[in-house]
């Protein structure tokens, strides 16, 4: 089965204002602005941190996070990593993150 | 094609100018009255508006005005000839919303004290357009009652002080308030809006009308509610200023840059009120509280 993994936008392609707890987020090359919460500017800034041209599995992706932040989903028997790549799979259907497969 | 128009005239309002033609006279020279202390001289236009006759014959047997222009909405629908000055005044505004690109406008009222505006935004009939009026007859500097204007490379507003456009029992409040006879334009009853009848800020803003301020407040006025305040988050502003701004989007990213700039260089608040008198009072005492903290800040 291929595994997804994600990448950061070069620099250039968000604008990101903190407004409160939130993000205000100017996607440039299609002109649309988001409004998002916690944990999605964490986790732009986590993939950000890998590197813009550096894919990275949601499990990497995990190990990289778990020190600075508590991934606990709704369902204490969901795994952090099945959460964290629901969240990113989201991203990248915004287009607020490049996704690849990986055989 | 462009068509000949009969009657024009060029109308400078703040940044913008407007070129009116008219298959008839009566709205132009209300136009020229209504906006006497305006510049009118012959420039070239950023817009231009034509009030023509829906059909070559209605001209003569049941005047009717179309709204045609740059920009024309499917819905722009004609209106009888009596109401030729709502026309020009509603296809000016439709202009402005849908062509205007320098400023990132916002459906807002503004009125400043010391080189500092207050913005008030809100549904229509919210109350922030008789609310600015109130103002400017109390002491405040007139900017506008329709649109702000707002620099996204400066972060300043641009004033685009137009006549106020009064509505219903906000007529009969405004006139107790003015009590210069010449500064009312003509009482147009039956309107899509109801009844409408414009007032003329001072000369003196007219005259400052190409001096930009500072934004210092954000306000949600809504005019029939009990007395409340509420501080609004930055987040929320943002939202709803991107619905109250009519070219956010059509900006792109120097819209982006303007409105999160404005959003987190101002403080916002949510103000309900139930009388015109109430909501001037409250917009004085946010305005000294916030106007104490600039000192403090100038002061350290």
């Amino acid at each position: 089965m291929s595994e997804r993994a994600y990448a950061a936008l070069p620099g250039h392609a968000l604008k990101r204002v903190r407004m409160g707890g939130l993000e205000a987020i100017y996607h440039t090359p299609s002109g649309i602005t988001h409004l998002l919460a916690e944990p999605v500017p964490e986790l732009l800034d986590a993939l950000d941190a890998v590197g813009t041209d550096t894919f990275v599995t949601a499990e990497r992706l995990v190990a990289q996070i778990a020190s600075r932040f508590d991934l606990v989903g709704d369902d204490p028997q969901e795994r952090p990593e099945q959460v964290l790549g629901e969240r990113l799979a989201e991203l990248a259907a915004l287009g607020l993150v490049r996704l690849r497969a990986e055989a | 094609m462009a068509l000949a128009m009969r009657h024009a005239c060029f109308i400078t309002v703040g940044p913008a100018r407007f070129r009116i033609g008219s298959d008839w006279r009566a709205p132009i020279d209300e136009l020229r009255a209504l906006y006497a202390d305006y510049p009118l001289d012959e420039v070239v236009p950023d817009f231009t508006v034509r009030l023509q006759a829906t059909s070559a014959l209605r001209r003569y047997v049941r005047p009717q005005v179309a709204i045609a222009g740059d920009f024309t909405l499917p819905d722009a629908l004609p209106l009888p000839l009596e109401q030729g000055l709502l026309a020009a005044e509603m296809a000016m505004n439709l202009q402005m919303a849908l062509g205007w690109r320098r400023h990132l406008l916002l459906h807002a009222s503004a009125v400043s004290r010391q080189g500092r505006a207050v913005v008030m935004t809100g549904l229509s009939g919210a109350g922030k357009s008789t609310l600015s009026a109130l103002l400017a007859e109390r002491g405040w500097r007139f900017l506008g009652d329709e649109f702000v204007l707002l620099d996204p490379d400066s972060g300043n507003i641009a004033p685009f002080p137009r006549p106020v456009s009064l509505k219903n029992q906000a007529i009969a409040a405004m006139e107790r308030e003015v009590d210069d006879e010449t500064r009312f334009g003509p009482v147009l009853r039956d309107t899509p809006k109801g009844t409408i009848r414009h007032l003329r800020p001072r000369t003196e803003w007219i005259e400052q009308m190409a001096r930009e301020t500072r934004p210092g407040l954000l306000l949600f006025p809504r005019f029939g509610f009990p007395r409340a305040v509420r501080r609004m988050d930055e987040a929320e502003s943002f939202v709803r200023l991107t619905q109250a701004s009519t070219n956010y989007v059509a900006l792109g990213e120097r819209g982006f840059d303007a409105l999160t700039g404005f959003v987190r260089s101002v403080p916002a608040c949510a103000i309900d009120y139930a009388t015109g008198d109430e909501g001037v009072e409250l917009v004085e005492r946010l305005w000294s509280e916030q106007g104490a903290k600039w000192g403090d800040r100038a002061a350290a």
